[in-house]
């Protein structure tokens, strides 16, 4: 009696909480909690999420389409020979009211763009770990070491506009003033090292609270110079785990869902058939081989061999059920220019040959591989591959390793073949090329003189068809090299229930989307 | 007993400094880089000073022994250092994490207790019946199952429409909500509630089976009346002192219950921070975890010399 | 009592029929008894008794295939067999508990039985070194044991061991401490006979039956520790799987293949079960001859 009385209390209480939950909240899910919500320190996607809802710099990127389009700054000008860029700033943006801070003047204007991105320049990596956004400016490195104070490449011309000088032309300039925040000083001063975890900004909503490991609340900003946001605020739920997260979303706690538990999404699609959207992704997953260390040093045939024994489509559109487009391309992911080069297809007969041609027929003679991943990935693939792997007569052992582990530990000549993966910003192969095949910076060691001076050649040519040219030429030479198992292009792919309107997520990721179109009905 | 509780503390000393060395024998010997998990993924576009700069910071170019020793120090006078990846200091993420672990934990021995010490009784007093059997077939099935895989089940059939009845919040914390806190206390409590129950039973057995039991109920008084005014008095001491070895599994269980519950205390702070290989974070749980340990134990040692004042002198 | 005990062998031969007779008795000691022996087999046999290669992939063909005639358990989200698997999973799980608790019961019977025959300074460092032991805390010691050292079967029975002999060694020192004090320890040592032999003769036999109970207790909670470890992700190494590792994996696909999970997760519960009633039993047994 007294147990069903409680139950009955239960649910009474639950049906409380229930419509307790502010109507117009976005319930949106996290898998991990920000390390900090630090403007000048933001580095993982976990605080980016955050920041970019509270934080503005002068340019923005396109949620959709990943161009640089104005934020702070209406407009700017660039000079012929580019190195002269000219901002005009928003007028009447105003800085977030906040508890604490007293603003002597709230617009935001010349003086705190100089401020913010002047806090960048330091090699104190306890206030900026970013000195890089900025320090194409003029002027930096002495700033940064800390012999002047004065910043010669940036000038105040008046309240609403600002000239940035560069030592040399850098197209990617424009990018890294995305995550280059404007903050306001007056909330430094009156917070200190609270500011840390409570910023202060101004986007188009307010930092509110924040329980650890719990909920981050955001409320929306009545200042907002483009408009208060519809939303009357976001609860930014801790879900590391995917199968919670389909939980709560089944029960209606969360409002959307963008990340799913593994090789389900079939199910998932039948059940919330309405709600499940998808586009394409900048993410590419592969499969790395040691290009420094044999066996796959030099047996370009080797690689080729690998390559043509992985059913890409087995894998991705059966095991995981369309978890990502099989990696039947080239190296960049399908939207980016200069993407569509001819790639590795299934191939077993071609796989037996060619294994035989590098000097192991049949697998004979090759030494047992070890094959790395990491923690947070998938299981199922890579037990895929080493079964797919067998069928030509190569053995494979499995070894994951836990992610902190794993990324320290697979640049080292022992991991000869290994999981690894790499997001892009923005629909550019400098993102993809400059990273990862440019003078043996990825873990694979890739190192060809000839991709070199494509490279650098295309990062010097300003004709974007040109540039396109050279970046095709390139990724032809590292397809025919083979330093990768291509496996699969990302998708982004979310559940969104029916009363949210206007929710999509960035190809980036959801660290660029902001959410402060959203409306809920 | 003042003497006695010195003493008792005393003890504890060398058993700490033992704990403190093998925790730092094994975080030292962690694998894997911590300035990658400080710089997370700009480690791959970070050029080599910047990287030297952070290792620097974090004192990592000391030899072992300098390590040791300052880690020691600093573990002794309450330090336990900065978190590699968040922001705060240990002591702080322990100081607000932990009191929530210390309300789930308060909330699973309360159903424990609820649960495991009338069962307990019940079984003794209904002996070889079928319900003394009932019970203690339900409490071994409590102790044979995974509790991660009754929080699994738990989480299905007690929080969907569509699988069963959504009684309870999937997972969280709800800001504080006690409605939050309800599944996951009795996960992490059933199991201890089926072993309080059968040291219980075997306990009241005892017991019952002695003189003054014998006396009591040969003078008529009623059952009742024997077990709570006589036997339980006694029989309460094994009860208890389960109670005080279990802290440790409560502190382990609740790993596995907020993981399962996305329950924001410190075992899940834990498990991140291994997996984030944030030293400083796994350390000072590891400390503060034997602390509490050895607290806990000072305490019931203290708890049967008040009641058995004989042990003082033992 | 002198009389009887001045034999080899320090359990009267009454009380030791009454036990065996309390043994038989006890029905669920001896469901307990079959249940591992039964398991036993299996992790020996595995080869013979699994009706496919384990680690075999259907991905194109039977992928998440409900248990049939074909599979009896139903298969893995790679095809696997899952009851080929639970079969030789069996090997891990069983392995892992019983070789942990092993190592636990040799260091703890060694280190207790010292502690108590020797008796001062030799006690006492025991016993500290038991303490610092016990106050560290078990699951997440074992984490980052793993952690550290990766989670192969030898890293994991290894740190089982090394927590869990403290409890061990004081049941085996409380033992000791209990024979020695008797009377026929006592008229053996009159007799001559060297230290270790006395502690051979007449501790072990009676301290025997005790090890059974926490020994069957023990490879019970090792096997769940490592089913514990498997789910926070830190179980051994694919392909080859733990039971805890097939309920991990199996639990993300409880809503389109409840068997994935559930058969490993019955496995787990019965034999640990098995371990339980056998401790329950030989429990129970002992208990005969204090007359309770």
């Amino acid at each position: 009696m007294l147990h069903r009385r409680l139950l009955l209390i239960a649910a009474a209480v639950l049906a409380l909480v229930g419509s307790a939950s502010a109507a117009g909240t976005l319930n949106y899910p996290i898998k991990a909690d920000p390390e900090h919500l630090d403007a000048w320190r933001s580095t993982t996607t976990a605080t980016r999420q955050i920041l970019v809802n509270v934080l503005e710099g002068l340019t923005t990127f396109d949620g959709n389409s990943g161009d640089i389009i104005p934020a702070l700054a209406e407009s700017w000008d660039i000079s012929d020979d580019g190195l002269t860029y000219t901002f005009h700033l928003r007028h009447g943006v105003l800085f977030h009211a906040v508890p604490g801070v007293t603003y002597a003047d709230r617009e935001m204007k010349a003086d705190d763009v100089l401020w913010s991105l002047k806090r960048f320049l330091t090699e104190d990596t306890s206030i900026s770990e970013h000195p890089e956004y900025v320090s194409a400016v003029s002027g930096s490195d002495a700033v940064l070491a800390g012999e002047t104070d004065e910043w010669a490449g940036f000038e105040i011309v008046d309240d609403y506009t600002v000239k940035l000088t560069l030592g040399a032309p850098n197209h990617r300039f424009l990018a890294d003033l995305v995550n280059a925040y404007v903050v306001p000083q007056e909330a430094l001063e009156a917070l200190g090292s609270d500011l840390s975890n409570k910023p202060v900004g101004t986007g188009a909503f307010l930092f509110d609270r924040w329980t650890r490991d719990d909920q981050l609340v955001l409320k929306a900003n009545p200042d907002y110079w483009d408009g208060r946001p519809s939303l009357d605020g976001v609860t930014f739920w801790n879900v590391p785990d995917d199968t919670t997260g389909l939980l709560m979303y089944r029960q209606g706690d969360l409002d959307v869902l963008v990340s799913f538990p593994d090789g389900q999404l079939q199910s998932i699609k039948n059940e919330f058939a309405a709600d499940y959207h998808e586009g394409a992704g900048l993410n590419v997953a592969y499969w790395g081989f040691k290009m420094t260390e044999p066996p796959f040093a030099d047996n370009v045939k080797l690689r080729q061999a690998f390559n043509y024994a992985i059913d890409r489509d087995l894998i991705w559109n059966v095991l995981m059920e369309g978890g990502r487009v099989p990696g039947n391309l080239g190296v960049l992911p399908p939207d980016m220019p200069a993407a569509n080069v001819q790639g590795y297809a299934y191939d077993l007969e071609k796989a037996k040959e060619l294994l035989a041609e590098a000097g192991y027929p049949n697998g004979q003679g090759l030494e047992p591989i070890t094959l790395f991943y990491y923690g947070s990935s998938s299981d199922a693939p890579n037990i895929a591959v080493q079964d797919m792997l067998a069928q030509i007569g190569v053995q494979i052992s499995l070894q994951k390793e836990d992610n902190s582990t794993y990324w320290s530990h697979v640049g080292e000549p022992d991991v000869k073949l290994f999981l690894s993966g790499w997001s892009s910003d923005f629909l550019d192969p400098s993102e993809v090329f400059d990273f990862l095949f440019a003078h043996g910076r990825d873990d694979t060691k890739y190192d060809v003189a000839a991709v070199n001076d494509l490279l650098d050649a295309a990062r010097a040519e300003s004709d974007p068809v040109a540039r396109e040219a050279i970046y095709l030429q390139a990724h032809e030479l590292i397809m025919a090299d083979a330093p990768w198992i291509v496996s699969g292009y990302s998708k982004v792919s979310y559940l969104v229930k029916p009363n949210i309107e206007n929710f999509q997520v960035s190809a980036a990721g959801t660290y660029r989307s902001p959410l402060w179109t959203i409306e809920k009905k | 007993m003042f003497q006695y509780v010195l003493r008792r503390g005393l003890w504890a000393i060398p058993t700490l400094l033992g704990v403190f060395t093998i925790i730092f024998l094994l975080t030292y010997l962690m694998p894997g880089d911590p300035v990658r998990a400080v710089m997370g993924e700009q480690y791959k576009r970070a050029d080599p000073a910047t990287i030297q700069r952070v290792r620097d910071s974090l004192g990592l170019n000391d030899p072992w022994l300098v390590q040791y020793g300052r880690f020691l120090v600093k573990t002794v006078s309450g330090d336990l250092g900065k978190s590699f990846v968040l922001d705060e200091q240990v002591t702080g993420i322990i100081g607000y994490r932990f009191p929530r672990t210390l309300q789930l934990m308060s909330a699973a021995l309360l159903v424990a207790i609820l649960i495991g010490i009338p069962s307990g009784i019940l079984a003794a007093r209904f002996q070889y019946t079928w319900i003394d059997h009932t019970l203690m077939l339900v409490a071994l099935l409590g102790v044979a199952m995974p509790v991660f895989w009754q929080a699994v089940l738990a989480k299905i059939f007690l929080t969907q429409d569509t699988y069963g009845i959504a009684l309870f919040p999937v997972a969280g914390y709800g800001g504080g909500s006690p409605l939050y806190l309800v599944l996951p206390a009795l996960v992490l409590g059933t199991q201890l509630s089926a072993t309080i129950a059968r040291v219980m039973r075997s306990s009241l057995l005892e017991e019952r089976r002695k003189d003054y039991s014998r006396t009591a109920r040969s003078k008529g008084l009623g059952e009742p009346g024997v077990i709570f005014r006589h036997e339980l008095r006694n029989a309460m001491i094994p009860v208890v002192t389960i109670i005080g070895l279990d802290i440790g599994y409560l502190l382990g269980g609740s790993v596995v219950t907020e993981t399962v519950f996305n329950w924001p205390g410190l075992g899940r702070a834990v498990v991140t921070a291994i997996s984030r290989r944030d030293a400083p974070v796994i350390i000072g749980t590891l400390v503060f975890g034997a602390l509490l340990f050895v607290a806990v134990n000072i305490l019931v040692d203290i708890f049967y010399a008040v009641i058995n004042p004989q042990i003082r002198y033992a | 009592m002198s009389a009887t005990t001045s034999t080899v062998g320090s359990v009267p031969r009454a009380v030791r029929y009454r036990r065996l007779r309390a043994f038989a008795r006890h029905r669920l000691g001896l469901v307990g008894l079959v249940i591992i022996v039964v398991f036993t087999l299996i992790a020996f046999f595995a080869p013979q008794i699994a009706p496919y290669d384990p680690t075999t992939q259907r991905i194109a063909t039977a992928r998440l295939v409900p248990p049939s005639g074909e599979f009896w358990f139903g298969t893995d989200e790679l095809g696997r067999d899952l009851f080929s698997r639970i079969v030789y999973g069996a090997r891990i799980s069983m392995r892992i508990g019983v070789i942990a608790e092993g190592i636990a019961l040799l260091v703890g019977i060694a280190l207790g039985a010292a502690a108590g025959f020797f008796g001062g300074w030799v006690d006492n460092l025991v016993m500290r070194i038991a303490d610092v032991f016990f106050a560290i805390p078990g699951l997440l010691f074992l984490i980052v044991v793993v952690a550290i050292f990766g989670s192969s079967a030898t890293t994991i029975f290894l740190a089982l061991g090394l927590i869990s002999w403290p409890g061990e060694a004081r049941v085996m020192r409380s033992e000791v401490l209990r024979v020695r004090e008797r009377e026929y320890v006592v008229a053996a040592k009159a007799l001559g006979l060297r230290d270790f032999g006395i502690i051979l003769r007449h501790v072990m036999p009676n301290a025997l039956a005790s090890m059974i109970v926490i020994g069957s207790l023990g490879v019970a909670g090792a096997i769940l520790s490592e089913a514990t470890l498997s789910f926070l992700g830190l179980g051994i190494q694919e392909p080859l799987a733990s039971w805890g590792t097939m309920i991990n994996r199996g639990q993300q696909y409880i809503f389109n293949a409840w068997w994935y999970s559930v058969f490993p997760g019955a496995v787990i519960m019965i034999v640990v079960l098995g371990f339980n009633f056998l401790g329950d039993a030989v429990r129970d047994a002992l208990a005969v001859e204090e007359g309770r």
